[in-house]
């Protein structure tokens, strides 16, 4: 597990495909080792690839992440296409289903994370489609006996105009499999503005099926001699089995078993040897966890005979340790946390308690955000089928590798023996990196050895064993001195992070959501005075994290407090938002301070463009109301307007989003904005809406009746701005999440009701003011 | 036992007549197209035709069923060309599209009553949820099939 880093020319290799064409992809000592182990067994073997191109010139584009709904299988293929100068109408796109991924990760981290997945992929997947057709290009000026520069490809053709002769890439792919190709560094990439595909609006290439019904989700997939297992899972974490009868279900139609789920501690991940995504590379264990609860599984001929049968079934359970843990008590632990002794400092500028003493206006202030469920509507499931020397999992996820060493580790066997099959999710925001589900079908397959089980949650498991976005409060003070300049800003944040053995928050920039963006907030920064710091208190919750994780809270403690800021500093708060947005305010000494300089300027540049849009300064009816806030998730700026509307009881419509966001770089507008307008919705739901809750160790809410989602008829206007500014490849899947909270509570202050501190919005009273 | 006629086609199934429709359409028929959300009638991914109403399908014991014409995603139309699903296709609507075949069922019901719903026969009818957020386009969709109903029966 501790081989040195792997580059791009080790594992990138050329060879012939099944139908005797070329096939880009991996040659690793480990991928060949378990090609030659497979077809000892007569198995059916692909070696993993990127492209294959076949002599008839099919040529597909393998797809190592899995798509979850952020529209990777044709973002991927688009990396890989464009300098190929692949014919995008023909393309076949398919999953990179390969076994030995691991440890070399020949395919790199195949996981789908934090946003990241054009990042971590647009130079490695472009320089594979330039090797590819570098090779092509060899093979045709060998057959034409010219030189390759005279050349020129075009949808999957070369042509050499001189002659007017012209072949299909599948002509020379044959002989380009025995070529090499050129080093990958070498390659000279066209810029983005010279792409044919890269920039273009450029619809989902994985929609006609979806459509007809025909995609399989990974509660669709079905094998021959498949059975169907329904689970209860310990209702109170760390909660044991005390007893059940096994007889009622055995009596029940198509009942074939009932076995017992060992609990189990989520393993330890090996170190990757190549380079893995932020959230991974600072906390390893953090973002995917298997731990499982005792539980049990009834396995039938159908699901509905399974959960039927254990529902019949009497099964009583021992409460263990935290049979009385209540979320509403922790939260009053982290309430007191907020003002007690000092937290673990992540920012010290200047001296905040020393200012805030001497300032002229001071402001104070406690925010709180409750735990949030990821609700993917796809409920969990596992399929797996283990034999006597091997295991397989078909397995909706967001991370492919570590769900291999997850059934692994809960079957006490070598992944090398296993082989995961990515199947499409049903959404997951964060939820199917917990792979507690993956656990738990592995163990329920070890005892049907030799038959395939599938595993399916109900939507109440779904909903009451999940892996949360934390909640967390956070308690705000700032100053103005004299002239009405903002000079101190002490902020504390308690709450727990995404894991359970951390403790504490850590410091830095991979958590910085958590205090509110504000060790990067240049807005903050300009104060000169800061000081952050957290408190967090471990509790029994299995926490996650769900679309923009951090950001959620950061943003409404940071953009709440602002829109109050600029109400003590009698503003506009787009005025007061711009003032705080100048260059010359941040102290002269600070670290990376022209990298902050510039990124005042991005977010200027938001600002201006969705205030521009909502037409902020327009004067609105009663009972109307805007807010606006700002805010950087990963790389990408953004902010946005909300427009509201609020009847004196305090009856809410949530009228028109304008959003604006600054990604660095756009792949694909098209994919860009859905996932932004998807973001929205989601930011604003959670903001309405969401919240988790835990009494006498159980969840409460158990499905969509009690844990809300918004519908057609509250989903507002909503208008995306892109504006980038190059330079950069920011994320897109989860930054429309973050601005919505503060957005929608600082538009109900401005239509006369409520500040309102406390997420969700409708747990508060908002009836107008007096 | 009990004698389907879904998507035309006459089937014929052997479980207890309190399985909700939803499974006996996934598990025994092996039409998956049709979905498990929340199994309480809520979200409408389990959305089908029975007899040309749209019904949430977890909600519908197979005792019930079984004297209608059951219509699935799948039986739709046979390639994906239902205007519906052509104006789905046409405006990117699906993200993870795990809700769709349940909206895209619920919409070709309402457009079968309501040719050309306006956006508040839109906010009253549609009440499937999607997750992926991606009702904007949705909206969008339904008038395009509208539009694409209206042009066709013009022929």
């Amino acid at each position: 597990m501790n081989d040195p880093p792997v580059s791009r020319r080790d594992f990138l290799a050329v060879g012939a495909s099944v139908g005797g064409g070329l096939l880009l992809g991996l040659c690793l000592p480990d991928a060949m080792a378990h090609k030659r182990m497979a077809e000892k067994r007569g198995a059916h073997v692909r070696l993993s690839a990127w492209i294959s191109i076949d002599p008839n010139n099919t040529i597909t584009a393998f797809v190592s992440r899995p798509e979850i709904g952020s529209g990777v299988l044709t973002s991927t293929a688009m990396l890989l296409a464009e300098d190929l100068d692949a014919d995008w109408a023909a393309l076949r796109i398919e999953y990179g289903q390969v076994a030995p991924n691991l440890p070399g990760m020949a395919f790199g981290d195949r996981s789908v994370i934090g946003s990241q997945s054009t990042l971590s992929d647009y130079d490695r997947l472009r320089r594979v489609g330039a090797q590819a057709r570098a090779v092509l290009v060899r093979a045709a000026s060998l057959r034409w006996n010219v030189p390759a520069h005279e050349i020129v490809t075009r949808d999957s053709m070369l042509f050499h105009e001189a002659s007017g002769r012209r072949l299909t890439y599948g002509a020379v792919a044959a002989k380009a499999a025995t070529l090499a190709p050129p080093d990958a560094d070498s390659i000279v990439l066209k810029p983005l503005a010279a792409c044919r595909l890269l920039g273009k609006a450029t619809p989902r290439r994985d929609s006609a099926k979806v459509l007809v019904g025909a995609e399989v989700y990974g509660i669709d997939v079905v094998l021959p001699g498949l059975k169907y297992a329904a689970m209860a899972i310990s209702p109170i974490r760390d909660g044991r089995i005390k007893s059940y009868d096994a007889a009622v279900a055995m009596r029940l139609p198509g009942v074939q078993a009932v076995v017992e789920i060992a609990a189990m501690p989520s393993p330890t991940w090996p170190a990757s040897p190549v380079p893995l995504v932020a959230y991974h590379a600072a906390e390893p264990s953090a973002a995917s966890i298997s731990r499982t609860d005792a539980a049990i599984a009834v396995i039938a001929d159908r699901w509905w005979q399974a959960t039927s049968a254990l529902s019949a079934m009497p099964i009583l359970w021992e409460d263990g340790p935290n049979g009385n843990f209540s979320s509403d008590e922790w939260d009053s632990r982290h309430r007191a946390a907020l003002r007690g002794a000092a937290g673990v400092e992540a920012l010290r500028v200047g001296d905040a308690e020393r200012a805030l003493i001497d300032v002229v206006t001071r402001v104070d202030a406690e925010y709180y955000v409750p735990l949030i469920h990821q609700a993917a509507l796809e409920p969990l499931s596992c399929t797996a089928l283990v034999t006597e020397d091997r295991f397989e999992l078909w397995v909706p996820t967001q991370d492919p590798d570590r769900a291999l060493l997850t059934a692994a580790a809960a079957l006490g066997m070598p992944w090398q023996v296993g082989e995961v099959h990515i199947v499409r999710s049903g959404g997951s925001f964060g939820r199917r990196l917990t792979l507690d589900y993956v656990n738990q079908a592995a163990q329920i397959a070890q005892h049907m050895k030799g038959t395939p089980v599938k595993l399916i949650w109900s939507r109440e498991q779904d909903m009451r064993h999940g892996s949360y976005n934390p909640s967390a409060l956070s308690r705000l003070s700032a100053g103005f001195d004299g002239t009405g300049n903002l000079v101190a800003w002490r902020q504390r944040v308690a709450g727990n992070i995404q894991s359970k053995s951390t403790g504490l928050l850590p410091v830095g920039r991979v958590y910085q959501g958590y205090l509110g963006g504000a060790d990067l907030s240049p807005q903050v920064l300009g104060a000169g005075n800061v000081l952050l710091d957290s408190i967090s208190i471990p509790a029994p919750i299995t926490l996650g994290t769900a679309r923009s994780v951090d950001s959620y809270p950061g943003a409404f403690f940071l953009q709440g407090f602002i829109d109050e800021l600029a109400l003590a500093a009698r503003q506009d708060p787009y005025d007061f938002q711009r003032s705080l947005l100048e260059p010359r305010r941040l102290p002269a000494h600070l670290p990376d301070r022209d990298e902050m300089v510039a990124k005042m300027l991005r977010w200027r540049n938001v600002l201006d463009t969705v205030v521009t849009r909502a037409e902020w300064k327009r004067t609105l009816g009663p009972g109307r109301g805007r807010g606006l806030s700002i805010f950087q998730h990963g790389e990408t700026c953004t902010a946005a307007v909300c427009e509201v509307r609020l009847e004196a009881d305090g009856l809410l419509t949530v009228e028109r989003v304008v959003f604006a966001a600054d990604p660095g770089n756009v792949l694909n507008p098209l994919g860009a904005k859905a996932q932004i307008e998807g973001g929205i919705i989601f930011g604003l739901t959670s903001a309405l809406y969401g919240r988790i809750t835990v009494e006498k160790g159980r969840v409460v809410q158990g499905n969509f009746n009690a844990y809300r989602l918004i519908r057609m008829n509250e989903a507002p206007l909503v208008e995306v701005h892109l504006v980038p500014s190059g330079g950069f490849w920011g994320g897109l899947g989860e930054v429309g999440v973050p601005t919505m909270a503060p957005s929608l509570t600082n538009a109900i202050f401005n239509a006369g009701g409520p500040r309102i501190r406390n997420l969700p919005i409708l747990s508060n009273n908002l009836a107008r003011r007096a | 036992v009990y004698a389907l006629k879904i998507n035309g086609r006459s089937t014929v199934v052997e479980a207890e007549g309190q399985t909700p429709l939803l499974w006996v359409i996934r598990e025994w028929v092996g039409l998956t197209g049709t979905k498990y959300g929340c199994g309480i009638g809520v979200c409408g991914a389990c959305t089908v035709h029975l007899g040309g109403n749209a019904v949430r399908s977890c909600q519908v014991p197979l005792e019930g069923a079984h004297s209608f014409e059951i219509t699935t995603i799948e039986g739709l139309s046979a390639d994906g060309s239902h205007p519906v699903q052509r104006a789905w296709l046409t405006l990117d609507v699906a993200q993870c599209g795990y809700c769709q075949a349940g909206q895209i069922m619920a919409v070709a019901a309402l457009l079968a009553t309501t040719p050309h719903p306006t956006d508040n026969d839109i906010d009253t009818v549609m009440s499937n949820l999607c997750r992926c957020g991606t009702y904007a386009r949705i909206r969008a969709a339904i008038h395009l099939a509208s539009s694409i109903l209206a042009s066709e029966q013009g022929k």
